[in-house]
C-alpha cells in the first residue's frame, strides 16, 4: 500500500502509548460547569439563560445572529449559577461564561430526539441542524462547521477529506473514536458530503495507527465513493495544507483556504458529532479528551462533557505524580499553555497534557549557529532562521518580505532547533504585529 | 591573452576596493542595501569606463603632446567632475528610465577616487585605448563585485551580536580586511596561467 | 487542590533534545579517527600542536568574550572546535608560536569579533590557517628570534619530503605513493592530509547524525575531480591527496558560514570545487582548499538570497532572479 506525506516537518516521538489502548471512558459527572460563550472562531453567543433558571441537557443557553458563530447548549440539567466573566483556555482572558450546578439528573431537553435519515432532508435543511447543534471543527481550531460546508458558490469542491492523522504527540482522542465508533466517522462524512455535494470522501490517517486504518477500511469497505489513505507518520501531517498537499497533491495557495483548491478538510471527531445530531438529535455536548502527560499519576481518553474543569479531569486519573511543569489545552505542538487548571474543556479541547518540570524547562536559547535544521523542517518552505532573527530584533517589515505571513505556527522550526531559540514564538509576533500595521494602513 | 589578464587582474587580483583600496568611501555608504549597491554598480561601471576613455584621450592628445603631463591629476579631477554632469543631463534627455535608476548615484561618483585612480592607472601602464577600455570596466566590475558580496553581508551585519565599540563601521571596516585577506588567494594567478 | 506553579508560554512545548554543545561534541567526536591517525604518524608533536591550539583558541575566547563584557561561553564547546580543527591543518613540526598565533587571529579576529558564535562571516579556522600563509613573510624575524624555544618531540623523517599535490605540480609522478596508501594512511603535509579514510569515517559519522549535509562535500569534491581530469590532471591524486576530503567535510559544512538552502549548499560545494582545482592546476601553490573556501564563505549571504525556496502553494515563479532596482526621483 502506498504512504503519502508532504515535504518538509520533523520526526516527533509521539508518546501515543501512554493513552493508545485505553478505550474512551465516561468521565465522573460534573457537579459544576463553566461554558464559555466564545467556543469557536467567530463571533461570540448572547446568553439566552439568566441565573436561577433551570436547564436541562442539550438546551439552547447561547446563540449569536453572525453568520459565523455557533450556538452553546448545555451538557447537563440544572441551574444557572452565574453568568459572569471566567477565564478562557484558549484566549487566556476572562470570556463572559455560563456557569451551571448540575442536578445529576441529565433530565433531556425536549428537542433532543433522532432525526433520522439525512438523505430525507435538503442540503440547506441539513446544514441549518449542523449549524443548530453548535458544531465546530474538533480538531482545535473550532470554525463553525455549517459555515464550513458553505463555501462561496464559485468555488468548485471535488473532494472532502476526513483528518485522522492526528498529528499531534500524545493525542489519541480521534484514534480512540476511529477505533470505537467507526460507524459513525463514516456517516458524519457521508452526511458532510451530502451537504457540499461532494462525491470524493478521503479518510488519512497516519501509518503509526494500524488498527485504526484497519477499522476505516472495514466498515468504508462497501463505499465506493470513500477510499481510506495511509499517511506516513510525520509532524504536521495533520496541518490542513499538509494534508491536502500528501493526498492529492495540490497546494494550498499562500493566503489561500482549503476550498481554494476544490477541497474540504474536516475532524474524524467532527464527522462523530455530525453522525450524533441525526442519530440521536445530541448537539455538541460532548467530546473525547485525552487527559496524558508524563507528570500525572495516570492517563486517559475520556467522553467529557464540555464544561468540565481541567481540574476535574486530572483528578479523576489520580492527579499529579511529580511536580507539573506546564498544563496545556492539546497537543505539546500547537497547544496553548494554561495559568491553571481551573479551566473549562470547550469544544475544541482535544486534550489535557501535562508535562514535568524538566520536559516544559528549556533554559536559556544560545546562538543561532545556522544549521539550517529549521529550512528543512519548514513544511511550508519558509526561511524560519532569518524570519525568527529579524522578528526577535521587531524588524518586522523585513520578516513580512520574507512571507512571515505563510507561516502555520506548526512549531517544528523551535522543535528542532538545536540552540533552543523561540522561532515560532518570534514568528507568532511578528504576524501579530504585521497584521495590525496593516490594519493601521488599511484605516488611514 | 593581455586583455584577458588585464581583466583578471582588473576584477579579481587587484581588486580596487581589496587590492587597491580605493573607493571605500562609497562602498562603505551604499553598501547597506543590496537594491541600492546593484545601483551604485551599475552608475560606476558606466562612469569608470566613459571617464577612462576620455582622461585618456585628453592625455595623450592634449596634455602629452603640450607637455602638460605634471597636471594629469587637476585636468582629470575636471573632466571626471564635467563628465558626470554632461552624463547626468544626456542620460535624463536620452533614457529617463535608466536615469531613474541611476539617480542620485551619478553625483556621488563624482567625488569617487576610484574613478580617479583607474583614469590614473591607464596611464602609468600605458595601456592603448583597447587596453584603457578593458581595465576601467574590469576596475568598474571589481569594485561591483565587492561591494555586491559585501552588502548581503552587511544586510547579515544588522542582525550579529556585536559589541556596541564595534558596532557599523568598525565591524565593517573589519570585514572588509577579513574579505581582502581572501581575495589574496587570487594572488599568483596571473603567473601560473598567463606568464 | 493545590495550586501549582506552572510555566506559561506559547507553543511548541516540545523540543528535539538537541543543543549546539551536543553538535559540536559530535563534531569533535568525528574528529577523533584522524587524531589518532596523527598521533601514530606524529606522536607526541601532534599532541603538542594539538593543546597548544585547544589552549590558545579557550584562552582567547575567554579573554575576548570578558572584554567585551559577554558572559563566557566556552561550554558550547566551539572554541575547541576550532582549535582542534586549525591544529590538523597545520603540520605536525609547526612552531608553536606560529600556531599561537593563528589560533589567536582565528577565534580572537575572525569570530569573536565579527559578533561570536553563529555571526562570524569566515571559517575561524580556515581564516587562521590562510592568515598564517600570507603573514608569512612578516614573521620572518619573529622565527628568527624564536628558534631557540622551539620544541621537537622526537625526529620525524617522513614530513621531509614534498607532498604528493607538490609531486605532482613538480612533474615527479615516479615518486607519488599509491593510490591505496593515500587513501588509508600516509605522513605528509598537515595533519590532516594523513588518512583520507580516518577523515571520512568522521564524515559519515557527522552525515548519520544529521549535522551536515551531503551535498556540499560530495558537489566539492566531485568538482575538482572532473575538473582536474578534463584539464588533464590525475584526478584521484587531487581527490585524495591534499586536505580536500578534509575541507569538503569539515570545513564546507561548517554551519554558520556556508548556505542555508539545499541549493545554496551545492552552490557552495561546485564553487569551491572550481577553485580549488584552478588554484591548484594554475598557481603557484600546489594547495589552494583553505583559500576556495575562504573566498566562497563572503559570498554565502548572496548564494541564500538567490537560493530562497519556492512559497508552499506558489503556482509558477521565475527561476531567474529578479533584480529590483529601486527608482529614486530627483
Amino acid at each position: 500500500m502506498e504512504r503519502r506525506t508532504f515535504p518538509g516537518g520533523v520526526h516527533v516521538p509521539h508518546f501515543k502509548e501512554l493513552t493508545e489502548h485505553k478505550p474512551i471512558v465516561r468521565a465522573r459527572e460534573p457537579k459544576r460547569i463553566v461554558l464559555p460563550l466564545s467556543q469557536h472562531t467567530g463571533a461570540p453567543c448572547e446568553p439566552l439563560v439568566r441565573e436561577g433558571d433551570h436547564v436541562k441537557l442539550g438546551q439552547k443557553i447561547g446563540a449569536s445572529e453572525a453568520f459565523v458563530s455557533a450556538p452553546i447548549h448545555s451538557s447537563v440539567s440544572g441551574t444557572v449559577a452565574a453568568v459572569q466573566p471566567f477565564l478562557h483556555p484558549a484566549l487566556g482572558r476572562e470570556v463572559l461564561s455560563i456557569i451551571i450546578d448540575s442536578d445529576g439528573q441529565d433530565s433531556v431537553h425536549e428537542e433532543v430526539r433522532p432525526k433520522g435519515d439525512y438523505a430525507s432532508f435538503s442540503v440547506d435543511e441539513v446544514k441549518r441542524m449542523i449549524r443548530e447543534a453548535g458544531i465546530v471543527g474538533l480538531g482545535g481550531a473550532a470554525f463553525p462547521t455549517a459555515v464550513k460546508v458553505s463555501p462561496p458558490k464559485e468555488k468548485r469542491i471535488d473532494a472532502y477529506i476526513l483528518n485522522g492523522a492526528e498529528c499531534e504527540p500524545f493525542l489519541t482522542a480521534d484514534h480512540r473514536l476511529m477505533l470505537e465508533r467507526p460507524e459513525d466517522i463514516l456517516y458524519g462524512l457521508k452526511v458532510l458530503m451530502y451537504a457540499v455535494g461532494v462525491q470524493n470522501g478521503y479518510i488519512c490517517i497516519e501509518d503509526n495507527k494500524p488498527d485504526a486504518l484497519r477499522e476505516m477500511r472495514k466498515v468504508a469497505a462497501n463505499e465506493p465513493s470513500i477510499k481510506v489513505v495511509e499517511l506516513k507518520t510525520r509532524y504536521p501531517q495533520g496541518s490542513e495544507k499538509q494534508i491536502i498537499k500528501a493526498v492529492l497533491n495540490r497546494e494550498v495557495p499562500p493566503g489561500g483556504l482549503p476550498f481554494d483548491v476544490g477541497v474540504m478538510v474536516s475532524n474524524v471527531g467532527t464527522a462523530a458529532a455530525v453522525a450524533d445530531v441525526f442519530k440521536k438529535g445530541l448537539p455538541l455536548v460532548e467530546r473525547v479528551v485525552t487527559v496524558t502527560g508524563h507528570a500525572l499519576v495516570d492517563q486517559q481518553n475520556f467522553q467529557v462533557k464540555i464544561g468540565t474543569l481541567f481540574s476535574d479531569l486530572i483528578d479523576q486519573v489520580g492527579g499529579y505524580k511529580v511536580e507539573p511543569g506546564k498544563i496545556i489545552m492539546g497537543g505539546p505542538m500547537m497547544g496553548i499553555a494554561q495559568m491553571t487548571a481551573e479551566v473549562p474543556v470547550i469544544k475544541g479541547t482535544s486534550g489535557i497534557l501535562v508535562l514535568t518540570r524538566q520536559q516544559a524547562d528549556w533554559g536559556e536559547p544560545s546562538p543561532c549557529i545556522k544549521c539550517a535544521k529549521c529550512v528543512d523542517a519548514c513544511p511550508v518552505n519558509l526561511l524560519p532562521v532569518f524570519i525568527g532573527g529579524y522578528a526577535e530584533r521587531e524588524m518586522y517589515d523585513v520578516a513580512e518580505s520574507m512571507n512571515a505571513l505563510d507561516c502555520i505556527e506548526c512549531g517544528c522550526c523551535a522543535y528542532v532547533c538545536p540552540a533552543r531559540r523561540p522561532l515560532t514564538q518570534a514568528i507568532r509576533v511578528a504576524k501579530w504585529e504585521i497584521n495590525e500595521r496593516r490594519k493601521k494602513r488599511g484605516k488611514k | 591573452m593581455q586583455l584577458f589578464a588585464i581583466l583578471l587582474s582588473g576584477v579579481l587580483i587587484n581588486n580596487f576596493v581589496f587590492a587597491r583600496f580605493l573607493g571605500i568611501c562609497p562602498f562603505l555608504g551604499v553598501s547597506r542595501k543590496l537594491e541600492t549597491a546593484i545601483g551604485m554598480s551599475m552608475a560606476v561601471i558606466f562612469v569608470i569606463t566613459m571617464a577612462s576613455l576620455i582622461s585618456w584621450a585628453f592625455y595623450w592628445f592634449v596634455l602629452e603632446p603640450l607637455r602638460l603631463g605634471y597636471l594629469q591629476t587637476v585636468a582629470f579631477i575636471l573632466i571626471i567632475a564635467s563628465l558626470v554632469q554632461f552624463v547626468e543631463v544626456v542620460i535624463l534627455k536620452v533614457s529617463p528610465v535608466l536615469y531613474q535608476a541611476l539617480g542620485i548615484y551619478l553625483p556621488l561618483i563624482t567625488t569617487n577616487c576610484a574613478v580617479l585612480g583607474a583614469a590614473i592607472l591607464n596611464i602609468r601602464e600605458s595601456y592603448t585605448f583597447i587596453e584603457t577600455l578593458t581595465n576601467g570596466l574590469a576596475a568598474a566590475l571589481g569594485w561591483s563585485l565587492a561591494i555586491l558580496l559585501f552588502a548581503g553581508i552587511r544586510e547579515r551585519l544588522e542582525l550579529a551580536d556585536i559589541p556596541a565599540p564595534l558596532k557599523g563601521f568598525p565591524v565593517a571596516l573589519i570585514s572588509t580586511g577579513l574579505m581582502a585577506m581572501a581575495f589574496l588567494g587570487f594572488q599568483g594567478f596571473l603567473k601560473g596561467v598567463l606568464f | 487542590m493545590e495550586k501549582p506553579d506552572l510555566l506559561y508560554s506559547p507553543p511548541p512545548h516540545l523540543n528535539s533534545g538537541d543543543t549546539v554543545t551536543r553538535a559540536m561534541r559530535d563534531v569533535l567526536l568525528a574528529l577523533v579517527p584522524i587524531i589518532i591517525v596523527s598521533i601514530i604518524f606524529y606522536r607526541l608533536n601532534a599532541i603538542f600542536i594539538l593543546i597548544v591550539c585547544n589552549v590558545t583558541a579557550a584562552c582567547t575566547a575567554w579573554g575576548m568574550r570578558k572584554l567585551m563584557g559577554k558572559p563566557h561561553s566556552l561550554e558550547d564547546l566551539s572554541a575547541f572546535v576550532t582549535g582542534t580543527l586549525l591544529a590538523l591543518a597545520l603540520p605536525p613540526t609547526f612552531p608553536w608560536w606560529l600556531a599561537v598565533i593563528g589560533t589567536f587571529l582565528a577565534v580572537g579576529v575572525a569570530k569573536e569579533m565579527c559578533g561570536g558564535l553563529g555571526w562570524n562571516l569566515f571559517n575561524p579556522a580556515v581564516f587562521g590557517r590562510v592568515a598564517l600563509i600570507i603573514l608569512a613573510p612578516a614573521f620572518v624575524w619573529l622565527n628568527a628570534d624564536m628558534a631557540p624555544l622551539h620544541l621537537r618531540f622526537g625526529i620525524i623523517d617522513v614530513t621531509s619530503g614534498a607532498t604528493p599535490l607538490a609531486l605532482l605540480k613538480l612533474g615527479q609522478g615516479q615518486l607519488l605513493p599509491s593510490y591505496s596508501a593515500l587513501f588509508i594512511a600516509h605522513p605528509g603535509g598537515s595533519m590532516a592530509e594523513s588518512s583520507v579514510l580516518a577523515v571520512l569515517i568522521g564524515g559519515l559519522y557527522l552525515l548519520f547524525k544529521g549535522h551536515i549535509n551531503w551535498r556540499t562535500p560530495v558537489f566539492a569534491i566531485g568538482t575538482v575531480f572532473a575538473l582536474t581530469m578534463l584539464l588533464g590532471s590525475n584526478p584521484f591524486y587531487h581527490v585524495l591527496a591534499g586536505g580536500l576530503v578534509f575541507g569538503s567535510f569539515f570545513m564546507a559544512t561548517d554551519w554558520v558560514t556556508t548556505p542555508i538552502t539545499d541549493a545554496g549548499k551545492i552552490i557552495f560545494g561546485i564553487g569551491m570545487g572550481i577553485l580549488v582545482a584552478l588554484i591548484r592546476l594554475y598557481q603557484a601553490a600546489p594547495e589552494g582548499v583553505a583559500f576556495s573556501i575562504l573566498l566562497m564563505n563572503p559570498l554565502v549571504p548572496l548564494i541564500d538570497a538567490l537560493t530562497r525556496p519556492r512559497k508552499f502553494g506558489q503556482i509558477v515563479e521565475a527561476r531567474i532572479p529578479v533584480i529590483r532596482i529601486k527608482t529614486v526621483s530627483k
